[in-house]
């Protein structure tokens, strides 16, 4: 297998061996996937908890040992990151989309048809952000040292998902209205930006024991 | 004779300590002792190896492969037992196992189950309620499930009860026998090398104590030598490191055993030393 599938598939491994965390933040997204002006905030609890616990049991399991085992290098490593952290988004907001559809017929819907997916947009563009923020800042510094980063950037994302759906939802409206690279390309900008400015770092790191 | 690691001027400081270890060739099919008290830097020099530190100076080949190479897929014929796991407490032995064969192209199914049957280790049990013994035993079944030519452990008999100490080098051994791998064993309990070792390479402080010797030669070469101080000539002591003087006589380790029988004769009791001897003998003359 190829040795970043191998990386992602270890860390999905690791998540169900922390099948508490697992099952709590992921029934707190699902609860908040049906509560239309939430959704945003239940992607953000959901991908917070889930990669940051994951990254940061690593950390205190010193994973780095058992990396220095495999044949793979730190590109791999921090690329396999990347597509974890992005495929559990996906995963995430599909299945919160799906509980949040199937309520529908069993509760007077929060959402119309379009509302779900502008939200489901509205969580997966946010969740993305969040990431790519997150992660090269996780994964360079150590969650130790990233910890204040990953509270003002929690508390941020989620306050603005929470209280401020209504105001997310215009913005989607507004930037629905203009062409669709010219919404695109700033995000996937900043994206690639700390992408490549996180895996220069992150190639240079040195295992040591805080790591 | 192949070498399976080789370094060339190496550097490395963290901090006050520097590591510096100009040349060395282990050979390939042998077990090789690295013997140094802690902090001498063999740690240092093991994550060096597995590309988890970066030389400052140098280089190390790894079975003909440069360890800082970015295709780290020569890692496939090597394994590697730290002193710590990094495995995930809370997984059961059959996810951490899940997790690591998958790396694996030569990952033995078969060979893993029967090493982790012989230890009694239950797969469905997680990580952390394992004895630090059968944690390090566990390290050790999925380093050679994969068939390695090249096995490097980092103080793997630390913390390691007798009787799980002797079951853990009769396994290697048994590597060394049937499947002829090269293993590379950092250690400061040399009473395990005494029983497993062919070569020996001393550190201390970050430098080399001496070259890679072979461990029968080294035995042969040293004795512990004790008698009466005043019998003991100038040229004598010259021959002597660490001489330790008590009310009953001397004690001193000598580098050149048939140089001091042939020249003192038959008047002082010669012992045969052990590695820690050497070694403990080593630091001290040095020290003096």
């Amino acid at each position: 297998m190829n040795a970043i599938l191998s990386l992602v598939k270890s860390d999905y491994i690791k998540l169900l061996a922390l099948k508490r965390t697992l099952l709590l933040f992921g029934l707190a997204s699902l609860v908040f996937s049906v509560m239309s002006v939430r959704f945003t905030a239940g992607v953000i609890i959901g991908v917070y908890a889930l990669v940051l616990t994951v990254i940061s049991y690593d950390q205190a399991s010193a994973v780095h040992h058992f990396y220095c085992a495999l044949p793979v290098n730190r590109s791999q490593i921090y690329n396999a990151r990347y597509l974890f952290g992005f495929s559990l988004l996906l995963l995430l907001s599909t299945a919160m989309g799906f509980v949040a559809w199937l309520s529908s017929f069993f509760t007077p819907p929060a959402f119309s048809a379009g509302g779900l997916m502008i939200n489901i947009c509205i969580g997966i563009a946010a969740g993305v952000l969040y990431l790519s923020l997150m992660l090269p800042l996780n994964l360079c510094l150590g969650t130790q040292k990233a910890r204040l980063f990953n509270i003002i950037l929690y508390i941020a994302f989620f306050i603005v998902g929470v209280n401020h759906s209504d105001f997310l939802l215009k913005i989607a409206l507004f930037l629905s209205r203009l062409p669709f690279l010219l919404v695109l390309l700033p995000v996937l900008l900043l994206l690639f930006l700390f992408y490549f400015l996180g895996l220069t770092i992150y190639n240079k790191k040195e295992f040591k024991e805080e790591s | 004779m192949t070498t399976a690691i080789t370094i060339r001027g190496l550097e490395k400081s963290l901090g006050n300590f520097h590591l510096s270890i100009p040349s060395l060739d282990i050979p390939e099919g042998y077990v090789t002792g690295f013997i140094g008290e802690n902090g001498a830097g063999k740690t240092t020099t093991i994550k060096l190896m597995m590309n988890g530190l970066f030389a400052d100076a140098g280089k190390i080949s790894l079975l003909g492969a440069d360890s800082r190479q970015k295709n780290q897929s020569f890692k496939q014929e090597i394994a590697y037992v730290g002193d710590r796991s990094g495995f995930l407490a809370q997984a059961t032995l059959n996810q951490l196992q899940a997790m690591y064969r998958s790396f694996f192209t030569r990952w033995d199914q078969e060979r893993f189950q029967k090493l982790a049957g012989h230890f009694d280790l239950n797969l469905k049990k997680p990580f952390k309620n394992l004895s630090s013994g059968q944690q390090k035993i566990f390290s050790l079944c999925l380093a050679l499930a994969h068939h390695p030519r090249l096995l490097l452990m980092d103080e793997p008999t630390a913390n390691l009860d007798p009787l799980i100490r002797q079951e853990f080098l009769h396994i290697l051994r048994q590597e060394l026998e049937q499947e002829g791998i090269t293993i590379f064993f950092s250690s400061h309990i040399t009473s395990d090398l005494d029983k497993i070792a062919d070569y020996v390479f001393f550190i201390h402080k970050g430098k080399p104590m001496m070259d890679l010797a072979a461990k029968d030669q080294l035995m042969d070469d040293h004795r512990l030598v004790k008698g009466d101080s005043r019998s003991l000539t100038a040229a004598c002591r010259s021959l002597l490191l660490n001489i330790q003087d008590n009310g009953f006589g001397f004690t001193g380790l000598t580098a050149d055993f048939p140089a001091f029988r042939a020249l003192a004769g038959d008047g002082f009791a010669y012992d045969l030393p052990t590695l820690e001897d050497v070694f403990i003998n080593y630091i001290r003359g040095e020290r003096e």
